[in-house]
């Protein structure tokens, strides 16, 4: 059975982390820009467990480290969840553009 | 049995949140937070003085993942040393009530405590997936932290800027560790340290790292979160955040700077050097014309952040001498610039630096506290500041980087200037018509308690040598 090879996964996790970084950067919806967060947390775990299968495969670590990622990434995006719906009470929309009360 | 002993540190600081935590549920009538502040102070007390002792029968655990140098025990009871006062500063009476509602100090101190964990963690780790639990321990309930009151819509606002960025930087730094990985095959620092090769791959990962890393201590350019997010959050949390949770940091950034030792370490000194020229020069000019105190300290510990950059840039043990002395010292003074602005906040609701006129007369016991912090933190000799800069210039004139110590004398000059200025608004300023000085503020004894203390040690780690020494020896056996 031929499958993608090693270099495929990474060039498919780079593209992941290349569109993560271009939404965080573009994206003005706090809700996209967290999804684009998403995207390079897995593209980061993508590359761990490539490298294990391909390369490393007597070394567990590579296989644990995303459980970790994934279970810290659901954490994290819990939490933001709740402060933009604790934002958007306050301001019923979503942009960030709009989250200026803080300036100098 | 003998691993949990190892843990004991970490393990009671988990105890004790969850006691924290279940205080305020099992007692809900009692809600004026006393007993929550007393048992969090006692519990981190007691475990200070348990770092003290040796206790512990080995100094790893599972081994080797986590481990318990003397530079580790120091940082762990700087950053208990931190928890103390922060929560002392949570008295009630100490801040204002709309901003730390007494009904949830149990969850406010319990999140504390979680955080304090794990930046334990973070620093005993000698593995990366330990290390990046622990770097997530203390991020997660910080952002928790900074949106406590979230009713409020600058809380909420600070609250969402820090978990966008910290996720980002998470994010960056995981992918550059991954990319790491896949070169080595190693999760052990050491390991990767000894396999790591020169390549365009491993600079790119390490610009990665270091850009992760630099998001955490708030470096040039990765600051922009800083000021919005001390702003908005709760203003004991934004003093935890500017001290403990920036040590952290510092802690991260040696040990990915120890794993490219070797082959790399010419290409993160420069660049290290540059974020430290970049942070302090940004951080000081955007603190000129701050007068919200909050936000003034905000762009101060950016700048405190150059300098302690400067310190890194030497691999050695002078450089790691330096940045522990440094760390203690800036611990001790923004600690005690805090307080006051938390005290001046909680009698009177002032934060603006141009509304502390006649401190000096009114409340003669703060306006001292706060100069001396200030002198401190601009690094005036009979201070512990002046000492701790004067290390981390040697550190970086050892090495030959005399550019860099120009750029950091320049930049302690401008800052002494604006440290100068909350100086002149409390003693010299005298009220002009329509103008009222500042009535006297009745501060609780915690509040006494942390600016006696403070003080106390901003005089005399600056005095005695000892100090220098201890930390020395403790630099010598690195982590």
């Amino acid at each position: 059975m031929i499958g993608p090879t090693l270099s495929q996964y990474l060039v498919f996790s780079a593209l992941l982390f290349c569109f993560g970084l271009y939404g965080m950067l573009t994206r003005r919806n706090l809700i996209a820009m967290l999804m684009s967060v998403e995207l390079i947390l897995n593209a980061a775990a993508l590359n761990f467990v490539a490298f294990h299968h391909f390369l490393y495969e007597g070394d567990v670590g590579g296989a644990v480290f995303p459980v970790f990622i994934i279970a810290v990434a659901a954490a994290e995006s819990a939490i933001a969840l709740a402060i933009i719906i604790a934002l958007f009470r306050h301001k019923n929309q979503l942009d960030v553009q709009d989250a200026d009360s803080l300036k100098n | 049995m003998t691993q949990l002993i190892t843990l004991a540190n970490e393990l009671g600081l988990t105890a004790l949140a969850i006691i924290v935590f279940s205080i305020s549920l099992l007692f809900p009538k009692k809600e004026d937070g006393r007993t929550e502040v007393l048992v969090t102070s006692l519990g981190l007390l007691a475990l200070l003085g348990l770092t003290f002792t040796s206790y512990a029968p080995a100094n790893t655990a599972f081994g080797g993942v986590y481990q318990v140098s003397p530079a580790a025990a120091l940082f762990k009871q700087l950053f208990l040393t931190a928890g103390l006062l922060i929560s002392l500063l949570s008295w009630p009476g100490n801040s204002v009530s709309s901003i730390l509602p007494c009904k949830r100090m149990g969850e406010y101190l319990g999140l504390l405590l979680l955080s304090v964990a794990g930046m334990c963690f973070l620093v005993s780790a000698q593995e990366l997936t330990l290390l990046y639990v622990g770097l997530e321990l203390a991020t997660i309930p910080m952002i928790l932290l900074v949106a406590l009151n979230h009713k409020e819509l600058r809380s909420a606002e600070a609250g969402i800027k820090y978990v966008l960025f910290s996720a980002l930087s998470s994010g960056l730094l995981l992918y550059g560790l991954s990319i790491i990985y896949g070169m080595t095959g190693k999760l052990y620092l050491a390991e990767i340290a000894t396999r790591l090769q020169f390549s365009p791959l491993t600079v790119f990962s390490l610009a990665l790292v270091m850009a992760g890393v630099g998001f955490k201590i708030s470096a040039v350019p990765f600051h922009l979160w800083t000021p919005d997010t001390y702003e908005g959050a709760p203003v004991t949390v934004t003093a935890f955040l500017s001290v403990a949770s920036k040590a952290a940091g510092f802690v991260l950034y040696y040990k990915v700077i120890s794993v490219a030792c070797g082959s790399l370490v010419d290409y993160c000194v420069q660049m290290t050097a540059i974020l430290a020229c970049l942070t302090m020069t940004f951080g000081n000019l955007a603190a000129l014309h701050q007068t919200n105190l909050k936000r003034f300290l905000a762009y101060s510990s950016i700048a405190q952040a150059g300098y302690l950059l400067i310190g890194l840039t030497h691999p050695g043990e002078l450089g790691m001498t330096a940045v522990l002395y440094y760390l203690m010292v800036y611990l001790f003074s923004n600690v005690a610039a805090f307080s006051v602005v938390i005290l001046v906040a909680a009698g009177t609701g002032k934060e603006d630096m141009r509304e502390y006129l006649g401190l000096s007369e009114t409340n003669p016991k703060l306006a001292l506290v706060m100069m001396l912090a200030m002198f401190s933190l601009a690094g005036i000799p009979p201070l512990a500041g002046f000492l701790g800069k004067f290390y981390l210039f040697a550190a970086a004139a050892e090495r030959g980087s005399y550019w860099l110590v120009f750029v950091g004398a320049i930049n302690a000059t401008i800052s002494l200037y604006y440290y100068l200025i909350v100086i002149k608004w409390m003693y010299l300023l005298k009220p002009q018509e329509g103008q009222e000085k500042i009535q006297a503020i009745d501060i609780p004894w915690a509040g006494q308690l942390v600016l006696l203390t403070t003080t106390i040690a901003m005089l005399l780690i600056g005095i005695f040598p000892q100090v220098i020494r201890w930390t020395e020896a403790v630099a010598v056996a690195k982590f």
